[in-house]
């Protein structure tokens, strides 16, 4: 028998919106263009949804709250005020508690930071994606290069003292000196928290398409590879913390607590469309069309359209595809015993040993983590420990 | 039963498309063999494929009665020829079972070197030729042109050649005159010990093998003791008939006669064409001339694409092996492949219609390895071994002598192709025997080519260097010794048998280099270098490295949606483990058939017909 998750571990409160001035081509998140109309129809559907919830759930503890899109700068704050308000009064909500929002620099201006500020959010992510303006015409983002840096400003102003920065680096004709800017710019900023992603081509979106085509190159894997290197390189140097595969942190107490609560395979209430949850040991999504999304909730219908019973093998599994993205903290083999009731040594012993032995994992018997020079390749690693699946490659 | 003197046998030699089927179905009419034409449209080409291809695959036979200007009735057998070269002994076969044949040449196309190898094949077994120029309807038409190349290369005298137009009934009533009167008819001692020529044989559910005979000596009854002289294998005639159009029941066949003999058998190769059926109680002393067992010279692997087909694709080959004597198959395993069957054929086109009719009829998948030879390896120790695969090469030690199969190559080509023509011959180790002009503008070239360069590619490249003109025919000229190397594929230092390949000493580094270059792109990146390298023995000739993987990690968890995640990495591991690992390194399937089927698409033999 393992042991449920116990009630006192954290519980992340997940809003999606799914509303974006324009949609980028290398987007494949729920989102929707020109239908921001639907604002105030869907800040009270996701109230409604709260309800429904409570109900379900009883009174728990939320520990973060995390504002997701889409484009959540796009809500006004009222509509932030009253979503934050909403939870506090459905959920046990800790005095202290993360509440983060994404906000895009051309819509971060002083006047609705501070309402959001005010509204109880703490922490904010500004998308930011390149201070190329080259990048930023490739990448389809409406803010001129000099914009993210008044967006900053802005948050400081606002009272924002935690502040992250989304990057985006592997843009078609992006240089290793383009990238290079980037990063030194960002950290002459001085904020609390980077995120660096790779492109990642995501298959049916404009862009996959434009590359597919031959109308758009982009950086081959080993040069992508020098621009993750270089910045792994300058940030360490700059002493920061590369704690997650995409997130570096100025001190260790700056990581993103609600995206820890993912990497830890932790539960999380998903609210809005196309929004995930993982409770107790179900994986579930919402309704995706915003529209449908606010029908279903008004008829007081959980508008749940996926759900997936995670067995004790995939739970082990996600606990270990998810940790290894924690570089620093890695997997503790006590954690890993408590959650699961059987130890890490029984499960993946042998696949521990072989991922050490070549030198791709560190394992000392109590705690696993990546190899600090092979954390390109995670996914390598990551799939020995999925779970078999059928193969049809003939014996012989 | 019919005298002699009354029946006329014989065959029609033409290149596809200058309108064989088409003059044989106004002959049936014209006798009133066939009523309804609708019912029967050509019957001649019976079988789907045979029609879709515009070939004739298995040798036909239909007997018609026509009557004379002269008043006397005669009996016409019509023996039809496959067309091509791959069944060149069923050719022989089925010409040696007439008196004469008639040529059709399209007035617009001309001879092509498929109908002159046929007609030489003729003349060879004493066969009356009758010349039709067919087409002389077509606006584009040189019908005495086409009549000289015919008196220049064939002999025949001008006045002898019918011009025609079977799609238009132009010329039929002449030719059916010419068939009676040019064609001498059967001589053979009826009253001698049996003798019968099997020139086809079909595999019949109910019957068992019918064979296709012509009586030479002697006659044949219902119920009569048999016995197939090359084979040994005894039987009975459980039913004598003749073709009228359909199967035909008769009591006897008397020598000059043309029919059938369902003989009860199991598989055709128990009486395979060729073979001299005789009377067990009162045998021949010796068997007609020019049986040859049938003998595979170009070989492939078969594999199902869906490992569960095996079962399938076994009790498939087994059941065209009840109809087909010249397929042979054996089981085969591959370390990259799985388990499939090592497959012999006379040729490329009979490859091809073999697996067409597997994938059509059977509806199995297929992966198809590229076409290869057998070779006779003499070792050191005196002994001979044939090797129809790379792996079955002994060490390089025991090597005396490797020889390979050669054929004899006719090209008919335009004159202003010849250059591009050479060079494709010499690139293919071809050697010119002899060139020489049938008129201002056509060039017949004849080459000796090495049957392996023959049946990569080669007449697709003919094809298209020729702009389609050049037509090709080759003949089997035996096995010549080579300087022919083993060149291996190691992989992270490690031969992979399944990517071997024996090849010309001059070739193995032009082949070992594009080897290991495609290899290079359709292996991925492993966690290590891994250097790829061809070699002939221990001696590395080409090398190139595929570098380390660096990256494979995703930037994102997509806002909590771990199941995407999950799956991602599930398609991942799935991918891995369809992958054959050699050493430490994973290869994907894709490489092994990149490789493995390389230069075997463009067979396309089907066009290389008459």
């Amino acid at each position: 028998m393992r042991a449920p998750l116990p009630h006192d571990a954290p519980l992340g409160l997940y809003i999606h919106i799914p509303f974006c001035a324009r949609v980028c081509p290398y987007c494949d998140f729920n989102v929707y263009a020109r239908q921001e109309r639907l604002i105030p129809d869907y800040v009270e559907a996701v109230v409604r949804e709260m309800d429904l919830l409570r109900e379900r759930l009883g009174p728990v503890a939320v520990t973060t709250i995390y504002f997701g899109g889409g484009t959540p700068s796009l809500l006004p704050p009222e509509s932030v005020a009253r979503l934050v308000q909403a939870a506090r009064e459905r959920f046990a909500v800790a005095p202290d508690g993360e509440i983060d929002l994404e906000a895009n620099p051309e819509s971060a201006r002083e006047d609705n930071l501070a309402g959001y500020r005010a509204a109880g959010v703490n922490r904010l992510s500004i998308g930011v994606q390149t201070l190329q303006a080259r990048g930023l015409k490739v990448l389809g983002r409406a803010h001129k290069p000099h914009v993210p840096e008044q967006a900053l400003a802005a948050a400081r102003s606002a009272g924002f003292t935690n502040v992250n920065l989304d990057f985006i680096y592997g843009w078609p004709g992006q240089t290793l000196e383009d990238w290079e800017r980037d990063l030194d710019t960002a950290l002459s900023w001085q904020p609390e928290h980077l995120s660096l992603y790779a492109l990642t081509l995501e298959a049916g979106t404009p862009m996959q398409r434009a590359v597919e085509r031959r109308i758009l190159t982009v950086p081959d894997d080993d040069l992508v590879a020098e621009m993750a290197e270089l910045a792994e390189a300058k940030l360490a140097a700059a002493g920061w913390v590369h704690y997650e595969v995409s997130n570096w942190a100025r001190r260790p107490a700056l990581a993103s607590r609600h995206n820890q609560i993912y990497w830890k395979n932790g539960r999380y209430i998903g609210l809005g469309a196309g929004a995930h949850a993982y409770l107790g040991n179900t994986r579930s999504s919402n309704e995706r069309l915003p529209a449908r999304y606010i029908e279903l909730v008004r008829e007081g219908r959980l508008p749940v359209v996926f759900e997936e019973t995670i067995d004790p093998p995939t739970e082990m599994a996600e606990t270990m595809i998810l940790g290894l993205r924690l570089l620093e903290e890695g997997i503790s083999a006590e954690a890993f015993a408590t959650r699961h009731g059987r130890t890490l040594e029984e499960v993946y012993g042998q696949e521990l040993r072989a991922l050490a032995e070549r030198g791709l994992l560190e394992w000392d018997g109590e705690r696993v983590r990546v190899s600090r020079d092979r954390w390109l390749l995670v996914n390598e690693i990551a799939v020995w420990f999925v779970p078999e699946t059928v193969t049809s490659w003939p014996a012989g | 039963m019919t005298a002699q003197e009354l029946i006329r046998n014989f065959s029609i030699i033409a290149h596809v498309d200058h309108g064989k089927s088409t003059l044989a179905d106004r002959l049936l009419e014209f006798t009133h063999t066939i009523s309804d034409r609708e019912m029967v449209e050509q019957v001649l080409d019976s079988m789907d494929l045979e029609r879709e291809k515009g070939i004739t695959i298995k040798a036909r036979a239909v007997r018609m009665e026509y009557t004379a200007s002269d008043g006397q009735t005669y009996v016409l057998n019509l023996i039809d020829t496959p067309g091509h070269v791959d069944f060149s002994s069923e050719v022989s076969r089925s010409l040696a079972a007439c008196e004469g044949a008639l040529l059709v040449v399209d007035a617009a196309q001309g001879i092509e070197a498929q109908t002159l190898a046929n007609v030489a094949l003729a003349i060879d077994h004493g066969l009356a030729i009758i010349a039709v120029i067919n087409k002389i309807d077509l606006p584009n038409a040189m019908p005495e042109k086409v009549a000289k190349d015919i008196t220049d290369h064939i002999g025949l005298l001008e006045d002898e050649i019918i011009f025609a137009s079977a799609k238009e009934g132009i010329g039929v009533p002449e030719i059916l005159e010419a068939i009676v009167r040019k064609i001498p008819p059967p001589s053979g001692d009826r009253e001698a010990p049996l003798r019968a020529l099997i020139f086809d044989s079909h595999y019949d559910p109910y019957k068992g093998v019918i064979a296709y005979v012509k009586v030479v000596d002697g006659r044949i009854q219902t119920g009569d003791p048999i016995l197939m002289m090359a084979t040994g294998v005894a039987s009975e005639a459980l039913e004598i008939g003749q073709f009228r159009p359909l199967m035909t029941p008769v009591g006897e066949l008397a020598a000059g006669e043309v029919g059938y003999v369902a003989t009860g058998l199991k598989v055709v190769r128990d009486a395979q064409v060729g073979d001299t059926i005789t009377h067990r109680d009162r045998p021949a002393d010796r068997p007609l001339p020019g049986y040859r067992p049938v003998k595979p010279m170009v070989f492939a692997s078969f594999y199902p694409v869906n490992s569960d087909e095996y079962p399938e694709l076994r009790d498939a080959l087994e059941r065209l092996r009840l109809n087909d004597a010249a397929l042979v198959f054996e089981p085969e395993s591959s370390e990259a492949l799985g388990f499939g069957f090592r497959c012999g054929f006379l040729g490329l086109l009979h490859m091809e219609i073999i697996q067409e009719r597997l994938e059509r009829e059977y509806k199995l998948d297929l992966l198809a390895t590229a076409p290869s030879v057998q070779y006779e390896v003499v070792k050191r120790d005196g002994t001979t071994v044939m090797i129809n695969k790379p792996s079955e090469m002994p060490p390089a030690g025991e090597i005396e002598e490797i020889r390979e199969p050669w054929a004899r190559v006719t090209i008919l080509t335009p004159s202003r192709y010849i250059g591009a023509i050479m060079e494709l011959a010499t690139e293919r180790r071809g050697e010119l025997v002899e060139m020489d002009y049938l008129d201002e503008d056509r060039v017949r070239l004849v080459f000796d080519v090495p049957l392996a360069e023959l049946i990569v590619d080669f007449y697709d490249q003919l094809k298209s260097r020729s702009q389609g003109y050049a037509s090709l025919d080759y003949q089997l000229e035996g096995y010549r010794a080579g300087d022919l190397v083993k060149l291996d594929i190691l992989v992270h230092g490690q031969p992979v048998d399944a990517l071997s390949l024996i090849t010309h000493r001059d070739q193995a580094y032009y082949r070992g280099r594009e080897l290991v270059q495609q290899l290079r792109t359709l292996i991925p990146r492993q966690l290590f270098d891994v250097p790829i390298q061809a070699a002939i023995g221990s001696r590395v000739i080409a090398r190139e490295t595929i570098r380390a993987l660096r990256k494979n990690v995703l930037a994102k968890c997509y806002g909590g949606d771990v199941t995407r995640k999950r799956k991602l990495l599930e398609k991942q591991k799935e991918g891995k483990a369809r992958m054959k690992k050699v050493g430490s390194v994973e290869i994907p399937q894709e490489a092994f058939l990149a490789v493995l089927s390389r230069g075997g698409d463009g067979t396309r033999a089907r066009e290389r017909v008459s």
